[in-house]
């Protein structure tokens, strides 16, 4: 986890209730984006953001406090992947697009651009997205991502290399 | 622009005008009362309908792989209900464990339909019970399982089972190994057979980093299944008002398993202990919570810290409801 972690290792322990205050300050909003890029889905990633951290207040005394951020996006990661294993059961369809509201003009712009990126995110193998959202939105380094994910750095390189290869191929076809 | 910088950038953009809803209030909301309630509102929507699919896509996925030509949907062997046993991961006092499940599903009646449906639920199910998961990747299935009356022979699908080989650094992979091994021998109810992993109908040097050149056997109960877990009830289950049997298995120290009972998240309504059929190795334990009131209520089962530390315990927890 980057230097963006509200509590460090060097504090000392602390209890649930206040450690949850901490990182939803600190994590919540950003994890839900994350988890957005995941899921492309904005109920659902609020959903399985606000059970990761019901999850980590549970389990507060037994993970490893100092590193409660990288638990939660762990968290996040695992619960979206189970999460888009049910829905590819449910229906093997794509989700609606994210509610827009009655956006101005620059709003459609932005939201057509938001849309092809998340399109083009969820078109990709499982693994491939998850280790460009922990290398380019959360600024992971390889080794964190390899934590977080289980696997080696090696896979992180190709899963990340191949990903975003594919990632920018969809983008630039599909660019009027 | 760099490489990076430009994903960096579509990503910060993507994600930019999104407004996160749930506030801290509402976490807290969830988290003051019972830990299982957390779950019920993000499964009935999801998990509720998913199980439904899972059931009717196993069924297809059964009748799809018969070799027999005339065995369509149409004239399938008829399926019955039955509890498929099935492993998934979960968090114990020691790291990840295995914790088993029955999961109702409709199966064909031979021998070999509950072994399939075990291993591909293994695979590629989901679990009842929210506070585990399934280890596999994303798209994994199983083309065969069969026993030839010696090995246990499992053709599974997918594309990342060997991309992921080098990369699983020793536990994640083999445990997810194990996890499909216990399942399928649970399904097959031989013992604890040997398991020949192919992907994709061939021999493989590894699968998620493990050798699978031979058949694999089993590891050590001890060291991979959760030491406290509970069968029965399954996790969400409903029960009219009266007792409530509770069955399991675990392997503690003095055979000692402790239960409580909570209502609202924190309030023991009852509590008690049983005693496991033998100390110190997995043995069933069972117990009845008498004349239950409608409501609904967390089971926690669990082992003692005899250290007097406060160390983590070993547990299994499962919402029931009373009506």
């Amino acid at each position: 986890m980057n230097a963006t972690a509200v509590i460090t290792a060097e504090e000392p322990a602390i209890d649930a209730d206040r450690a949850l205050a901490e990182l939803y300050a600190g994590h919540y909003s950003r994890l839900v984006r994350l988890g957005v890029l995941l899921l492309r889905d904005q109920a659902l990633a609020e959903d399985v953001v606000q059970d990761a951290f019901v999850a980590v207040h549970q389990r507060w005394r037994r993970i490893d406090q100092g590193n409660a951020p990288a638990y939660l996006a762990r968290t996040v990661v695992n619960r979206s992947c189970s999460a888009l294993r049910h829905r590819g059961v449910v229906a093997r369809h794509r989700p609606e697009a994210l509610p827009d509201g009655v956006p101005a003009d620059h709003e459609v712009l932005a939201a057509e651009s938001r849309d092809r990126v998340l399109d083009a995110l969820a078109d990709l193998p499982t693994r491939q997205r998850e280790v460009l959202v922990l290398r380019y939105y959360l600024d992971y380094s390889e080794r964190e991502i390899a934590q977080a994910l289980g696997i080696s750095q090696g896979a992180v390189k190709s899963h990340a290399s191949r990903g975003a290869a594919t990632l920018r191929q969809t983008l630039a076809e599909e660019t009027p | 622009m760099s490489d990076q910088d430009d994903l960096k950038k579509l990503f910060a953009e993507a994600t930019a005008d999104i407004r996160p809803q749930g506030t801290y209030d509402d976490i807290r909301t969830r988290t003051e009362k019972v830990d299982p309630m957390a779950r019920r509102w993000f499964l009935p929507t999801i998990a509720a309908a998913a199980m439904t699919a899972l059931v009717i896509g196993g069924a297809f996925w059964i009748t799809q792989d018969r070799n027999d030509p005339s065995a369509g949907p149409a004239n399938t062997p008829s399926t019955t209900e039955r509890a498929v046993p099935v492993y998934f991961v979960g968090d114990a006092a020691q790291g990840d464990r295995l914790f088993r499940e029955f999961q109702k599903q409709q199966v064909c009646a031979g021998a070999e339909c509950l072994l399939e449906a075990a291993a591909t639920t293994a695979v590629s199910g989901t679990p009842e019970d929210g506070d585990y998961r399934n280890p596999w990747p994303a798209g994994t299935g199983i083309a065969s399982a069969s026993y030839d009356g010696d090995v246990l022979t499992i053709d599974l699908t997918g594309d990342e089972l060997d991309e992921l080989a080098p990369g699983l650094s020793g536990s994640d992979g083999s445990l997810a190994v194990e996890q499909l091994i216990y399942s399928a021998q649970a399904g097959l109810g031989q013992g604890r057979v040997p398991v020949q992993l192919l992907v994709n109908g061939a021999r493989t040097t590894t699968v998620l980093g493990v050798p699978t050149n031979e058949p694999l056997a089993a590891a050590e109960e001890l060291d991979v299944l959760a030491p406290v877990q509970i069968s029965t009830p399954s996790d969400g289950q409903v029960f009219p008002a009266g007792d409530v049997k509770v069955t399991g298995v675990a392997a503690v120290f003095e055979a000692n398993v402790l239960w409580e009972l909570l209502v609202g998240g924190d309030a023991v309504v009852k509590s008690g202990f049983s005693t496991a059929a033998e100390c110190c190795k997995h043995a069933p334990y069972e117990f009845i919570l008498e004349d239950l009131e409608p409501g609904t209520y967390t089971l926690v089962v669990h082992d003692e810290d005899m250290s007097g530390l406060g160390n983590p315990v070993n547990q299994d927890t499962r919402e029931i409801v009373v009506e």
